[in-house]
């Protein structure tokens, strides 16, 4: 059983074409990087997996589930999102930003449990944001602010976790630190991660699986090592690309 | 450690809400003793002015002041925009053109002919204002307060029609535009007070859910959120509570917009403290503008409307003027 599936996605918007016939398989437990150019339709796949869009033509499957069926709340607790963060102006300490992380989890009438304070104290343990707890959201730094979001995802609990271009907007040395984190509850918690990616040498060294959308579709997918081949990469970016050590890639105009 | 700063956490919000409570009480008896008539000597006919004007005036005042605050409180937290109030997005006249209407039907014999087109009117406004300023996933400051204004003309523009129209309802329909608290009854207290109470159990209960909302409409879904459906009720909770304050009081505005604000400069964006400090606030507010409106020209009386939009209104240009560099969430 894979843990999410996609069949025949297709979108179209004003007799564009968004999306066209994705399909793809993801198991428990995979890292999986979605890659392409800008416009070729990766955050909309990514909101279309956790219902945010709905598609024209096909479904997705959280555990052979037609998410079609299944409330937001039970969505929640299978998917967690890290969007791309907009919030320059949020007024909220990080912790109740956690905190929110357990809606899902709780009904109308329930306050916050102490089991949900400790999956929350862990999640920021593991984003090594602990010591932000009392800190006031807008205050913080990108990277700081970055891991916060990924504390309130984990805080939710959920199989899935998906983010789009988590790093984009971070320096090197922070980059590195974020994709760390996700390897690390990837593989300590088996947690599956999708994720949007623009640096195709972060791709290589975290991913053990790669979707490439072009201009909606699905272009190639499989197992790093196998589908990151220059070929591809040029077809994909339309620029020269070299491998080095199946680790580094060098990308010429 | 972590035990010991919640509990100061809480005894400090404990005495606090003691603090406010006391501020209000003080308030109250100030507001019973002083008005246009002295009735220090407490004669039949001043027991008759404390029982059956002062009285149930000041707990109108306390009804309306919490009503109108806590739903400014709950706009801003849909529309993610701090200037958003039943006043500015003219709920508030859409409720009293309902009114209107409902009195040149002659709809005012009925029990609650006059609440219930006011609410009609107020919720087909909100609907139509959501509609209006909403440019793709968020709703800008600029349309929503434009739209607001709009209808704020073009409801005043059809009651002045309608006060032209009908000369002998005119005294009646003029009494919704400026927002008086003259002439209340305890009956009328009771119905505002049922509402009032019933929306903000709901709305204290979707308070955290409101603090989602202000993540946006995409994160509070991933979070498990039905965010159209929370936003309808919360939406429908509010303007069933103003028009039921409109239907008695007539408009009285800017509370919504003044009290949540301030409130928020204390106690920070967690729409759990907001709500119920609102409540406080929003009656703190209220007694004092009456108790000003009764009593800076007396024995003439002011309408309550005049002396919150006296207030509100240069505050709300002072928010538009900060509003350039930064919007306060």
């Amino acid at each position: 059983m894979h843990i999410l599936r996609a069949e025949h996605i297709t979108i179209e918007k004003k007799d564009k074409r968004i999306l066209q016939d994705i399909s793809f398989k993801i198991s428990k437990g995979d890292f999986v990087c979605l890659i392409g150019k800008n416009g070729s339709g990766k955050t909309t796949l990514l909101k279309t997996i956790c219902k945010i869009i709905t598609p024209d033509v096909g479904k997705i499957f959280i555990e052979d589930k037609d998410i079609k069926t299944l409330d937001y709340r039970t969505i929640a607790k299978h998917i967690s999102v890290v969007f791309q963060n907009t919030f320059n102006d949020l007024n909220f300490k990080v912790w109740d930003i956690v905190l929110m992380g357990r809606m899902a989890h709780q009904t109308l009438w329930q306050k916050d449990s102490e089991a949900d304070e400790n999956i929350c104290l862990q999640s920021l343990r593991e984003t090594n944001t602990l010591h932000l707890k009392d800190k006031n959201f807008s205050l913080l730094s990108a990277g700081e602010q970055q891991r916060v979001l990924i504390a309130r995802a984990l805080s939710q609990d959920a199989e899935i976790m998906l983010l789009d271009e988590p790093v984009s907007n971070l320096d090197i040395k922070h980059q590195f630190e974020i994709m760390d984190m996700l390897k690390q509850i990837n593989k300590t918690q088996n947690k599956t991660i999708f994720i949007i990616l623009h640096d195709l040498n972060l791709c290589l060294q975290y991913a053990n699986k790669i979707l490439a959308l072009k201009e909606g579709e699905l272009l190639f997918s499989g197992q790093t090592k196998d589908v990151m081949i220059e070929k591809n990469i040029e077809t994909l970016f339309e620029v020269k690309a070299e491998i080095i050590d199946n680790q580094n890639i060098i990308l010429k105009r | 450690m972590q035990k010991i700063t919640d509990y100061i956490l809480e005894v400090k919000s404990v005495v606090s809400y003691i603090l406010l409570v006391v501020l209000i009480l003080i308030l109250c008896l100030v507001a019973c003793l002083f008005g246009s008539v002295d009735i220090s000597s407490l004669t039949p006919t001043d027991k008759y002015i404390l029982y059956y004007i002062r009285v149930p005036r000041l707990l109108m005042c306390v009804v309306a002041g919490a009503c109108l605050s806590v739903c400014g409180a709950s706009y801003q937290a849909v529309f993610r925009n701090p200037l958003s109030d039943p006043y500015i997005l003219g709920v508030s006249s859409g409720a009293s053109l309902g009114a209107s209407i409902a009195i040149i039907l002659g709809l005012d014999k009925m029990v609650v002919g006059v609440p219930i087109m006011a609410f009609i009117f107020a919720l087909l406004t909100v609907f139509l204002i959501m509609k209006l300023s909403k440019i793709g996933n968020r709703t800008h400051t600029t349309t929503l307060i434009l739209a607001g204004i709009s209808f704020n003309f073009l409801f005043s523009a059809i009651i002045s029609v309608i006060m032209f129209i009908d000369r002998e309802d005119m005294h009646k329909i003029y009494f919704w535009t400026m927002g008086s608290l003259a002439g209340v009854k305890y009956s009328d207290v009771i119905v505002v007070s049922i509402f009032t109470l019933l929306g903000l159990a709901v709305l204290l209960l979707l308070a955290k859910r409101m603090n989602a909302l202000l993540l946006g409409d995409m994160v509070a879904q991933s979070i498990g959120i039905n965010v159209e459906r929370t936003k309808k009720t919360i939406l429908i909770t509010s303007t069933l509570m103003t028009s039921a304050v409109v239907s008695y009081c007539g408009v009285i505005g800017f509370i919504g917009l003044v009290v949540p604000h301030i409130v928020r400069l204390v106690v920070g964006a967690d729409n759990r403290k907001i709500i119920p400090f609102s409540i406080f606030g929003g009656i703190i507010f209220m007694v004092l503008a009456d108790i000003v409106a009764r009593n800076i020209a007396s024995p003439n009386e002011l309408p309550i409307g005049t002396i919150t939009s006296m207030v509100g209104s240069p505050f709300f240009i002072y928010l538009l003027y900060n509003a350039k560099n930064k919007l306060h969430f």
